[in-house]
């Protein structure tokens, strides 16, 4: 591991951020990061849960869109994560690549 | 902080290089479009890195967020916690839901959903009822606008051929029965909403999101309703005349439960309302329900993974249809009674009614409560078109009947500040406005729960304790305007205070009401009984002093040189008939206050022998000692001006009565209970008009049984004791205080002697 990155200063940059985190059963959950820890235990807040939408589109005859809920502040356990995503907004808040 | 920022750009640098293609564009397995039309970088590794080079038990997070916040969050893949979590194995794609061929089937489908449907109305969430039923979801889940989108999407099958029986049996009777209940749902939902209730305790208002149909009219979805039972109707539908019955009397039903679940104010007060014939329908339903076949298979838990909920899941709810059918049997009746109110016949009968009927038990269900919330108020108009002003001061007239100058119409016309007349409206109006608040809280207070309308006196209390205080500087100006005569009463000159006694009559009968609600919600332990009655006895003497009061000032009079009396409208001025109700009303209220006093009094000493005796036993209180629970049970009571808190070493001197002997006590108990049973018995011969009961009077009546039968039960426990004392026999009694068979504010002991233990085997002497 470099040492010369300090990991607590990396992880601060992502609290706030709006993460997409892909559970292992293939749920997708989109919230913001509140809180981690070393097992990469995330503490999303204002989180939504996406899932494959149940229908498919010529049995319903309409677009359908994904399905999503609402969950609010959810805890996801770093075992379970398959996936970390990190949104960027074009307009260039928070990081830069 | 350079330093930093510098840091986690060179690990995006490294992180480029150590990765494979990480892109702004998301090339996840995911098909579908993102959420929103952000991109998202995958940092998964360097996370996961960075995350290991954190201290065991380090939290790297966002300043403003506690932990304690973190305690209501949802754990996901917990499955106790997280309601999407699938099982191992289990898949995602819906498994295809049953298409009943059967009629028989439908039928059952329809009670297992009106089952669904009370166990909402009974405190479950949609999620765990109603929502559950993958026809329900169907119909919702694609969030129909409008009623024509608010179909069925299911695969067509070999025996659904559309046109055929079974298809019509689903997609037009089921259909049309479905979007019936949804909007039945959103009815109640709307009303519950609008009045005082409380979430989760009472009710579970929340709809995940969902859409009950809310663009669709009741007309619209009545036609549909119609449309099917023409087809039930017609030669179309091969099925057998009893099946046809059932499932028309299901879907009339329907139609006319959602008509008057739809109902305005102003529809009931025009006598609209036809709950009876709901009631009619179901008696058929009661009747047919055995002709379905229950099919389980189309409620699911699994339809919570797709609602918006802060909540961890939570079990499907499905009360068995017997209780359903009654829940929704009493609704009906219920939701007919309280229609009674519109027919206002005075203000103390419409408190009667609301006392009686929310006191009811089981109580009426949230709907009805709430619905009647609204019909005594809503839109400013009280019981669809009254002012609340006019019942309120109906209310104060019919108890003390102040002086004819205070309701003077004439008051009202005059504008000239230095007027009498003018200042006698404008404390008045205050009166109407200041009191009014108070006393449509106290109306709306009634009708909540029994455990928060006992709390919610606790502070409603102070108001009227405030209130009245208010009120007594008012009615010491008002006595000067009018030129109130002097009155000799218990050797003092004194006035009538007519609005002040009012409100002083009403605090007394709600302090009283919190204590009687500890007995009934069995707040009170068997000891702490003989004080909490003593508390009663106290209040209840002190309200019949100030009856005895009231009636001496009915109608005061006021100095014949009244600069009033030239100019008062004859319509102010009460008839001797009024005079004589007035006091009636004072008269009725003095002799149900005495006897409910006597009942104190006798329970007072009846429990305090029983403690004597050893029969009613102190628990062990190691953590708490009979002074601070005595604080605890007055606290409600500390901040009132009048009547005083007694300080615990005379209220502990009070009850004990060290004096008395335990059987002087006993025959003094009983002496009570003899008395007690004579004014019940004396209230039980009373007319409905005058005990103010008009609007309730089955339930009044049945009131007054039950005080009569914890004075008669009172009665047999004091002779049983009696008996047992002068026998010497107190250690073979055993008490057991009965909270069920009795009124629930007057637990009777039911003294019976102990079971002896089997006597040792003796082995035969063989004489």
């Amino acid at each position: 591991m470099d040492t010369s990155v300090a990991p607590d200063a990396l992880l601060h940059s992502f609290i706030t951020k709006t993460l997409r985190v892909t559970t292992n059963d293939t749920r997708m959950f989109v919230g913001e990061l509140k809180c981690t820890d070393r097992d990469a235990n995330l503490i999303l807040a204002r989180t939504h849960e996406y899932r494959l939408p149940k229908f498919k589109m010529e049995d319903v005859g309409r677009k359908v869109d994904l399905t999503s809920r609402y969950l609010g502040l959810v805890v996801v356990m770093g075992v379970d994560i398959s996936r970390i995503e990190v949104e960027e907004r074009s307009n260039g808040d928070g990081m830069e690549v | 902080m350079a330093n930093n920022s510098g840091g986690f750009n060179d690990a995006f640098a490294r992180l480029h290089v150590s990765e494979k293609p990480i892109e702004g564009r998301q090339t996840t397995s995911t098909t579908i479009s993102s959420p929103s039309p952000a991109n998202y970088r995958d940092v998964t590794q360097l996370f996961r890195q960075a995350c290991q080079g954190l201290d065991v038990g380090q939290l790297v997070k966002d300043p403003n967020f506690t932990l304690f916040e973190a305690v209501g969050a949802l754990e996901i893949m917990d499955p106790k916690m997280d309601s999407g979590l699938l099982k191992p194995g289990e898949d995602d794609t819906p498994s295809e839901i049953y298409q009943p061929v059967l009629p028989e089937e439908i039928i059952g489908i329809m009670d297992q959903l009106l089952s669904s449907e009370m166990s909402w109305h009974d405190g479950a969430a949609l999620s765990q009822t109603v929502f559950t039923c993958l026809y329900i979801d169907n119909l919702l889940s694609l969030n129909p606008s409008s009623l024509e989108e608010a179909k069925f999407s299911l695969p067509p099958s070999e025996t659904h051929q559309p046109g055929s029986p079974t298809y019509q049996l689903l997609h037009v009777v089921l259909r049309a029965y479905c979007v019936g209940l949804i909007k039945c749902c959103e009815r109640v939902n709307l009303q519950i909403l609008a009045e005082h209730t409380y979430e989760e305790e009472d009710f579970v208002t929340q709809t995940y999101n969902v859409s009950l149909l809310d663009h669709v009219t009741v007309a619209e979805i009545n036609k549909l309703i119609v449309s099917a039972i023409e087809y039930v109707d017609s030669a179309a539908a091969p099925w057998p005349n009893n099946i046809k019955m059932a499932l028309k009397a299901r879907l009339a039903f329907r139609k006319l439960f959602l008509t008057e679940l739809s109902r305005d104010v102003k529809e009931m007060v025009d006598k609209r309302s036809n709950w009876d014939g709901c009631i009619t329908l179901l008696s058929t339903i009661g009747i047919t329900r055995n002709l379905g076949t229950a099919v389980p298979s189309v409620f699911s838990i699994a339809v919570q993974r797709k609602l918006a909920s802060t909540v961890p899941p939570r079990p499907i709810v499905q009360i068995p249809f017997e209780e359903a059918f009654t829940i929704v049997s009493r609704l009906c009746k219920d939701a007919k009674e309280i229609l009674r109110v519109l027919n206002y016949s005075g203000a103390t009968n419409l408190m009667t009614f609301f006392l009686r009927f929310t006191a009811r038990k089981p109580q009426p269900s949230t709907y009805v409560r709430s619905l009647l919330q609204t019909l005594f108020f809503s839109n400013h108009v009280a019981l669809g078109r009254m002012q609340i002003g006019h019942i309120l001061l109906e209310d104060v007239k019919e108890l003390c009947l102040p002086a004819d100058d205070l309701f003077d119409p004439r008051n009202e016309l005059s504008e000239m500040p230095s007027d009498t007349r003018f200042q006698i409206h404008q404390r008045m109006k205050w009166f109407v406005e200041r009191a009014g608040n108070s006393y449509i809280t106290l109306y709306r207070t009634i009708c909540q729960n029994r455990s928060r309308l006992r709390r919610n006196l606790c502070h409603l209390i102070v108001d009227w304790d405030a209130l009245q205080i208010e009120c007594e500087e008012i009615d010491g100006e008002l006595q000067q305007l009018i030129k109130e005569e002097p009155v000799l009463h218990n050797d003092n000159i004194s006035y009538a205070f007519s609005l002040s006694s009012w409100v002083y009559h009403y605090k007394l009968r709600q302090m009283e009401w919190i204590i009687f609600l500890g007995f009934e919600l069995e707040v009170y332990l068997p000891h702490e009984f003989a004080g909490m009655y003593w508390y009663l006895q106290y209040f209840l003497r002190t309200r019949l002093q100030h009856l005895e009061r009231i009636r001496h000032f009915i109608h005061p009079g006021v100095a014949v040189d009244s600069p009033l009396a030239v100019t008062r409208s004859k319509e102010c001025i009460a008839s001797a008939q009024d005079i004589a109700n007035a006091q009636a009303t004072v008269n009725f209220t003095l002799l149900e206050a005495a006897a409910l006093q006597e009942l104190c009094s006798a329970m007072i000493f009846l429990y305090t022998a029983l403690a004597r005796l050893g029969l009613v036993k102190t628990p062990p209180q190691p953590y708490s000692t009979d002074v601070m629970r005595y604080e605890l049970r007055m606290k409600p009571f500390l901040t009132i001006g009048c009547p005083d808190v007694v300080p615990f070493e005379d209220f502990k001197n009070l009850v004990d009565n060290p004096d008395i002997e335990t059987i002087e006590m006993l025959e003094m108990a009983s002496e009570n209970t003899k008395e007690g049973r004579k004014n019940f018995d004396l209230l039980s011969k009373m007319s409905a008009t005058s005990s103010h009961a008009l609007l309730c009077e089955e339930g009044y009546r049945l009131n007054l049984r039950e005080y009569l039968r914890s004075c008669i039960g009172a009665g047999v426990a004091i002779v049983m004791l009696l008996k047992a004392i002068k026998t010497n026999t107190v250690a073979d009694v055993e008490v057991e205080i009965d909270q069920g068979s009795y009124h629930s504010w007057f637990p009777v002991p039911r003294i019976s002697s102990k079971k002896r233990p089997p006597l040792p085997a003796v082995p035969p002497t063989g004489r």
